[in-house]
């Protein structure tokens, strides 16, 4: 009898067949032998996305679904012994990409199997040249929420250039990032409210500076999953939305090499079986651009990033599987400001120099036994930022030791009991020159452009322990999840703050083409390290508390689907500024900042998405939101990344003859502004001071953009390269970024972004 | 290519507004307020003095009116019900009389006045404010002088105009008395003296040509490098001496790029 999982791949050859490029004689590709999963403790299933080059090789394995570690592995090793026949087009050998949806058998055990919920055969959903998105985490996963990308996907996205991480942006929830700073801004909450994870451990910075790519090239990221709101208790300590990326697994049955290069950077992948079943990566890229900003702008500008991973995993025999990722990321800004011009950092002359460097090396060990899955992963970072203008001077070091441990067992069929520890020790070494608070009018500030300066070194560190327990009940049309997080914070200066946040989430199934949700969770997080400063905050800070409710449904309707989600954040205990006095350690002291704001933010979220298969793909999302901040006694106000409306219109064309044209046209409310009605010469200092009008009373114009990319795909020694032209801005629209004043605010104009920009790239993969 | 990592090259490239320099005198402008003495006690009297430009040979009208330091003090005096009114000139006289004495019981000194200046002429209307401290220091604050202006090699300000050639660069060295620089005590927030030395400032206004360090800071940084017009001008060069208690000085000299 022919296996259910083989019948399944000639399913798709049928799906294959219909979906080819109109005109042409599409074939699938077929399997070309059999080779049936393996049996893996405890069983399970796991989603597939497979690369197939022209020769029918498998050239990369994408885990589409949220499965266990041991079946992770077993799923990898399975696909890459896969090969093919190669799909054609007009008789010509094309590269392809396969979903899965595989069911590995349990490993017999002493103990009777539980009767098996679905059928142990794989099956097939996604054939085509091309990429399937991973809408949503399926099995069993605590985020009610999960917006990700492949990195087919995220090529879609003209402007991300295959970056995942970057390609989030046109997700709905994420607003637009202000022209200096590319940090997720999520459903109206500060970017610091958001917390970004690489395989499990935070990451300060997602981005490199100035808005530029993510510090992860996107050879190494498995998946990135976007969690804007009612995630699990398995991560904490931030309170609006959460990135998880996590890294990619090297082939470990043959060497692969990825070369990308355009305007912005160079990158090199590559990747080599080891001994023992082992492989191991590494990729580095490196800035171009900075090399051509004189050329380009007359300015002896420097900016300059790299970045490097590695990853290496071994099988550890009854340890488990052993995978040791290291990830850096380096952004160099020198900028000399030219004699004789005034600018927003100072006087001319002076220059701008600003480092940031960051390392982290994660290693992981998981294990699968039974219904057992347990996972230890310590972690070690270092971090190191030099900012030096005329007016600040600021080198700032930070190790990071952290340590996760994680089990989850299987009871019954039916539930899963999760439980784990979070771990995090900061040691921190810092040195300053930094301008102080611009005085009150009363007092008298000298007559410099930074008022009087704070000096400060030293050492602290701060601690932070975690504990958290979850039940997840399931059944084959729904799944519940509730959990609870214990969190400890030990800051400097022997403050300690204690938390417990409750979380639950559910879904069901309510037909074959709709499924409802909800969630609601308790979320905490610490003040900025700066607000915890005696000489700029407050170390009495207490922390941040959110309360987050959603819910929503999600319509499939074949390979169209359409989610819906509404959303309510509140804010409890939000730092805002304090002018008054406070005893600290006998010396009355500035307060700075206190505990008192509150905030509410809600909205409605729309994706409207339709899968790579079809020559026409993409999606259309759309927010509507309303974030606010409330003083004491005060009326709300919108927040400082307030913005109404978002929409994205993503569109992806399969030209025939491997022709792609990507466009993304982009609509977004512009930010609140604080408006200037006057100003008042201070002769004192030497400075204008502004009157203001009404906070949010008036707003910067809003943004809109399209953005091009034709993409084409070719043969190329036995492997396959791109080539492509992007074009930003098609239409050259003059956005308004910020509103900028004269030195008396008598004139204002925009900082407009960036103009229509054209631009080429190369990329190949062996 | 990467959306935001171009809006840097943007930045770089320069897609930001231009707007006027605040150190070329093109504009109606209050540049300084002088009290003197800067610092009164309960009783006493002093004199007010503002600097104010008017381009073209404009008349400037400027009035001036005192008032206690509040909230709200960019709005300026005028605007609220017990100010005093100082009259019109660029002169004036500010009294800490016998009036103030309730006030000043109940806020506690040093509190500063506050100073409201407005100069009008048909087409502009500049406002400044300037703080006048009271309090009852044994030795109170002086205004700093800036005794002369030196450009070039000069070793005494010779007479104006101060003769140069198109596009020259001259060295603008500044003049300032030995006992510019004074010493006090600062009461922190716990109200205990700490004594502290001023620190004095220059900015240099100009009508025509361009000058680094348009401001500086420092007892061995008031120096700035001033570059003549490249065509046939007069202009006139403005320095203003502050210390960062209020006090203020200022100083001009005149340089003429003659014809060929």
């Amino acid at each position: 009898m022919r296996p259910r999982w083989t019948s399944a791949l000639l399913a798709l050859a049928t799906v294959i067949a219909a979906g080819g490029a109109q005109g042409q004689t599409a074939a699938p590709p077929r399997l070309a032998g059999r080779l049936a999963p393996p049996a893996v403790a405890g069983g399970g299933e796991a989603v597939l996305l497979l690369d197939l080059d022209d020769s029918g090789r498998v050239t990369a394995v994408e885990i589409a679904s949220e499965s266990s570690s041991a079946i992770e592995v077993a799923a990898r090793r399975w696909a890459f012994g896969l090969r093919f026949v190669p799909a054609t087009r007009g008789g010509r050998p094309i590269a392809a990409r396969l979903r899965y949806r595989v069911v590995f058998p349990a490993e017999p055990r002493p103990a009777p199997e539980p009767p098996q919920e679905r059928p142990p055969l794989p099956q097939v959903a996604d054939p085509e040249a091309g990429y399937e998105s991973v809408t949503r985490a399926e099995g069993v996963s605590a985020e009610p929420t999960t917006r990700g990308l492949s990195r087919r996907e995220a090529s879609s996205v003209p402007g991300s250039v295959g970056d995942p991480l970057r390609a989030l942006q046109s997700f709905p929830g994420v607003a637009r990032p202000g022209v200096t700073a590319g940090d997720l801004i999520v459903r109206g909450a500060s970017p610091w409210d958001t917390g970004v994870l690489v395989d499990g451990h935070p990451v300060p910075q997602l981005y490199h500076f100035l808005q530029g790519p993510a510090i992860l090239n996107p050879a190494v990221l498995d998946r990135v999953e976007l969690h804007p709101g009612g995630w699990g208790v398995r991560n904490g300590r931030k309170m609006a939305g959460l990135v998880e990326a996590w890294s990619r697994r090297p082939d470990p049955e043959r060497p692969h090499l990825e070369l990308e290069v355009d305007a912005i950077d160079g990158a090199v992948y590559a990747s080599t079986p080891t001994f023992g079943g082992g492989s191991f990566a590494a990729a580095v890229r490196r800035s171009i651009l900075g090399d051509f900003v004189e050329d380009l702008t007359g300015e002896t500008a420097t900016p300059v990033y790299y970045d490097l991973q590695a990853r290496y995993d071994l099988p550890a025999g009854d340890l488990g599987d052993l995978s040791i990722f290291f990830f850096g990321s380096d952004d160099q800004l020198v900028f000399p400001v030219p004699e004789g011009v005034e600018t927003l950092t100072g006087p001319g002359g002076e220059r701008l120099e600003n480092e940031t460097l960051l390392t982290r090396t994660i290693v992981t060990l998981r294990r699968s036994h039974g219904p057992l899955t347990l996972s230890v992963s310590p972690a070690f970072g270092w971090d190191h930022i030099v900012v030096q203008t005329g007016a600040d001077d600021l080198d700032y070091r930070l190790l990071t030791l952290r340590a996760r441990a994680d089990a989850a067992i299987e009871i019954g069929g039916r539930f899963t009991l999760r439980s784990g520890l979070d771990l995090e020790q900061q040691s921190f070494d810092f040195r300053y020159e930094l301008p102080g608070i611009d005085p009150f009018i009363g007092e008298f500030p000298t007559p410099r452009t930074d008022p009087y300066t704070i000096r400060n070194a030293g050492r602290d560190g701060i601690s932070l322990a975690a504990g958290y327990l979850e039940l997840v009940a399931k059944t084959a049309r729904a799944q519940a999840t509730l959990g609870i997080r214990a969190d400890h914070y030990q800051f400097p200066e022997g403050n300690d703050r204690q938390t417990l946040e409750p979380r639950l989430a559910a879904f069901a199934d309510a037909t074959s083409w709709l499924r409802l949700e909800i969630a609601t969770g308790v979320y905490h997080q610490a003040p900025l390290p700066r607000d915890l400063s005696g000489d700029f905050g407050n170390p009495d800070l207490d922390l941040e508390r959110t309360v987050q409710v959603l819910g929503g449904a999600l319509f499939r309707f074949g390979d169209t689907s359409l989610e819906v989600e509404a959303y309510q954040n509140r804010l409890t205990n939000g730092v805002m500024g304090s002018g008054g006095v406070v005893d600290r350690d006998g010396n009355p002291t500035w307060e700075n900042l206190t505990n008192g704001q509150t905030g509410t933010t809600h909205g409605i979220e729309v994706l409207l998405r339709r899968a790579r298969r079809h020559r026409v793909s993409g999606w259309v999302s759309y927010s509507l939101s309303r974030a606010e901040r409330a003083y004491p006694g005060g009326e709300p106000q919108p927040y400082a990344y307030d913005q109404t409306h978002i929409l994205h219109l993503v569109v992806s064309i399969d030209l025939g003859a491997s022709f792609r044209l990507s466009t993304q046209w982009s609509w977004v409310t512009g930010n609140p502004i604080l408006p200037v009605d006057g100003s008042t010469f201070d002769v004192d200092t030497d400075r204008y001071r502004a009157s203001y009008g009404e906070w949010g009373s008036e707003r910067i114009p809003a943004f809109h953009q399209l953005d091009v990319r034709l993409e084409k795909d070719f043969p190329l020694l036995g492997g396959r390269a791109r080539a492509y032209l992007e074009v930003l801005n098609a239409y050259n629209r003059q956005n308004p970024e910020l509103l900028l004043y004269s030195y008396n605010y008598e004139e204002s104009g925009y900082f407009t972004g960036l103009p229509i920009v054209g631009t080429l790239g190369l990329g190949a993969s062996f | 290519m990467r959306a935001p990592f171009a809006m840097a090259l943007a930045l770089l490239a320069g897609c930001r507004p231009e707007f006027d320099n605040g150190h070329v005198l093109d504009e109606l402008r209050i540049l300084a307020v002088r009290a003197e003495p800067p610092e009164l006690r309960v009783g006493e009297r002093a004199e007010l003095q503002a600097l104010v430009f008017a381009p073209g040979g404009a008349i400037a009208t400027t009035h001036m009116w005192q008032c206690a330091a509040r909230g709200g003090m960019r709005q300026g005096c005028e605007t609220f019900d017990d100010s005093i009114d100082l009259g019109e000139g660029t002169t004036a006289e500010i009294e800490i009389g016998p009036d103030w004495e309730e006030y000043l019981d109940a806020v506690g000194l040093p509190v500063h006045q506050v100073v409201t200046v407005v100069a009008t002429t048909p087409s502009e209307v500049e406002r400044a404010i300037k703080r006048v401290v009271v309090s009852e220091e044994e030795v109170a604050n002086r205004n700093p002088t800036l005794e002369a202006l030196l450009l070039g090699d000069e070793e005494e300000e010779e007479p104006d105009p101060h003769p140069a050639s198109t596009s020259q660069s001259i060295r603008v060295t500044p003049v300032v008395s030995a006992d510019s620089v004074e010493t006090y005590d600062k009461l922190n927030l716990a109200g205990e003296r700490v004594s502290t030395e001023e620190e004095l400032f220059l900015s240099y206004y100009f009508t025509c040509g361009s000058a680094t360090s348009l401001k500086s800071g420092g007892p061995d940084d008031l120096a700035a490098t001033y570059r003549a017009p490249s065509e046939p001008s007069s202009c006139t060069l403005v320095a203003v001496l502050r210390d960062d208690r209020g006090g203020e000085d200022w100083r001009s000299r005149e340089i003429v790029v003659p014809e060929e």
